[in-house]
């Protein structure tokens, strides 16, 4: 069973996220910003982490950089779920180290392939 | 004295009024709030079972609530629906949708396009559109001459929601019509369309009204509507309206195909037009070729800080030929090296060289 942090400031992502991935047997942690997702993944050590761009205090792109440049979490899945969808947006996604790139609207089945993708390639 | 008690009178009355106004007031605010809390409770009662729906999880108990608040207030429960269909696509959004259809809410609103309310005529065009239900499309349509503009506006979004190109040209008339709608939120609406506007849109760069073929000429650009390259050249040649026409340099610089180069390069070095000048030279930047690369260096000479600054970041585009042209004028000293420092500068801040140590 896995850890998956939701990071994003949108309540209804982040109740249809946890509600799709516990019932398929994960658990989820959730946090509304940034500054909370970077707390988050400091106090519970998730498998993965699943973080909306756009959100206050610090954006998904700024915690996903900061998640590749300390050594404790360098190579943690980091899965960008979010409504910025032109090819540039996707590039910065991928330059800040994400490991995979989903854009909203979204398909919680599709999400929760990948998460079990990403999953499985970091699986000892 | 007859007269002083004429003025208390007076002056009581309105006192009075005043208090029973402020009291009025005070009593509606109260039932607002309470009204919107009532609904609020509502909205958290219902929404975990309908993210239960939507994620194909959804079990009988889910169902007799949303049932139960589809009996008690619809309209809450398809802006509930309207809210979640948002963010969602595929096999969950489809979950959603027959769920609001199963219980007779598309059909109702359907038949609320026509209501005498006009809140009630916005609202349901916002569910079809959520919904993407194309079954409205032509009834949705007639929304858009709607006499209250804000109806019009939500027609048009709808509109794009749907994805239907039968809207296209009722959306092109839209924008020289009575009720003229704005082109930015049309044009939106035509891009979520998506490809198959592209032959609608042909058709209205030829022969739709003034601000019709400016969106067309935008939207066929977007699109990268290589199967239009020849209409927006006759465009380009003929329209007699300049915005159709700087749009359509505009698409075909978009687009990409070098098709477009030859028409360009003859606006770029002959027309007086600033403006065009300064799009053809953007343009050429995508359609152009290496003999491209001598061309936009005379441009980047040009007296006109818009066409200068556009040469320099075509030749960016145009690749290491346009890199190493832009890297000898940034040193060479001429009216064009700060443009071209600055188009060096500003590729080097989208394109930073990879830091050294960065993991891969």
């Amino acid at each position: 069973m896995s850890l998956v942090l939701i990071a994003d400031d949108d309540p209804d992502i982040r109740e249809l996220v946890s509600f799709k991935l516990e019932r398929s047997g994960h658990q989820v942690v959730a946090a509304a910003d940034g500054d909370e997702a970077l707390a988050e993944v400091r106090a519970t050590t998730p498998d993965l982490v699943l973080l909306d761009i756009m959100m206050p205090r610090r954006t998904g792109i700024e915690v996903c950089r900061e998640l590749r440049d300390d050594p404790t979490t360098a190579n943690l899945p980091v899965i960008l779920l979010t409504a910025k969808a032109q090819e540039a947006d996707v590039e910065r996604g991928f330059q800040a180290g994400a490991t995979d790139y989903i854009v909203k609207p979204f398909s919680p089945r599709e999400l929760l392939m990948r998460v079990n993708t990403a999953l499985g390639r970091t699986a000892p | 004295m007859n007269l002083n008690l004429i003025a208390l009178g007076a002056l009581g009355a309105v006192m009075m009024a005043l208090v029973l106004t402020l009291v009025s007031s005070a009593v509606h605010r109260r039932r607002r709030q309470r009204r919107a809390q009532r609904r609020e409770v509502q909205m958290r009662r219902v929404r975990p079972h309908l993210v239960a729906m939507a994620s194909g999880e959804g079990e009988k108990e889910d169902e007799d609530v949303i049932d139960a608040v589809a009996a008690e207030d619809a309209d809450l429960l398809a802006e509930a629906a309207v809210e979640m269909l948002g963010k969602l696509r595929g096999e969950a959004h489809s979950e959603l949708v027959a769920l609001l259809a199963g219980r007779g809410l598309l059909a109702a609103a359907r038949r609320q396009l026509t209501a005498r309310s006009p809140d009630s005529r916005a609202r349901a065009a916002l569910l079809l559109g959520a919904t993407g239900d194309r079954d409205s499309v032509a009834d949705v349509a007639r929304m858009l001459d709607d006499p209250v503009p804000e109806v019009g506006r939500v027609a048009a979004r709808t509109l794009g929601k749907q994805g239907d190109s039968g809207a296209v040209a009722p959306l092109l008339a839209s924008l020289d019509g009575s009720h003229r709608l704005p082109l930015g939120l049309v044009a939106t609406s035509l891009l979520a369309i998506g490809r198959t506007a592209i032959e609608p849109l042909r058709a209205g760069l030829a022969s739709a009204g003034r601000n019709g073929r400016v969106a067309s000429a935008e939207v066929l650009g977007r699109l990268g509507a290589v199967e239009s390259i020849d209409g927006l050249l006759a465009a380009l040649a003929d329209d007699p309206d300049r915005e159709v026409r700087l749009r359509c340099a505009h698409a075909l610089g978009r687009i990409g195909a070098p098709k477009g180069a030859p028409a360009l390069t003859r606006l770029l070095t002959t027309t007086d037009d600033v403006v065009m000048r300064a799009i053809c030279a953007r343009s050429l930047g995508e359609v152009g070729g290496p003999a491209t690369v001598a061309l936009l260096v005379t441009a980047i000479n040009d007296s006109q800080h818009a066409v200068a600054g556009n040469a320099a970041e075509a030749l960016v585009a145009l690749g290491p030929a346009g890199m190493a042209a832009l890297e000898t004028m940034a040193v060479g000293g001429g009216s064009g090296a700060p443009y071209a420092r600055q188009a060096l500068a500003r590729e080097q801040l989208r394109n930073p060289p990879e830091r050294e140590g960065a993991s891969a």
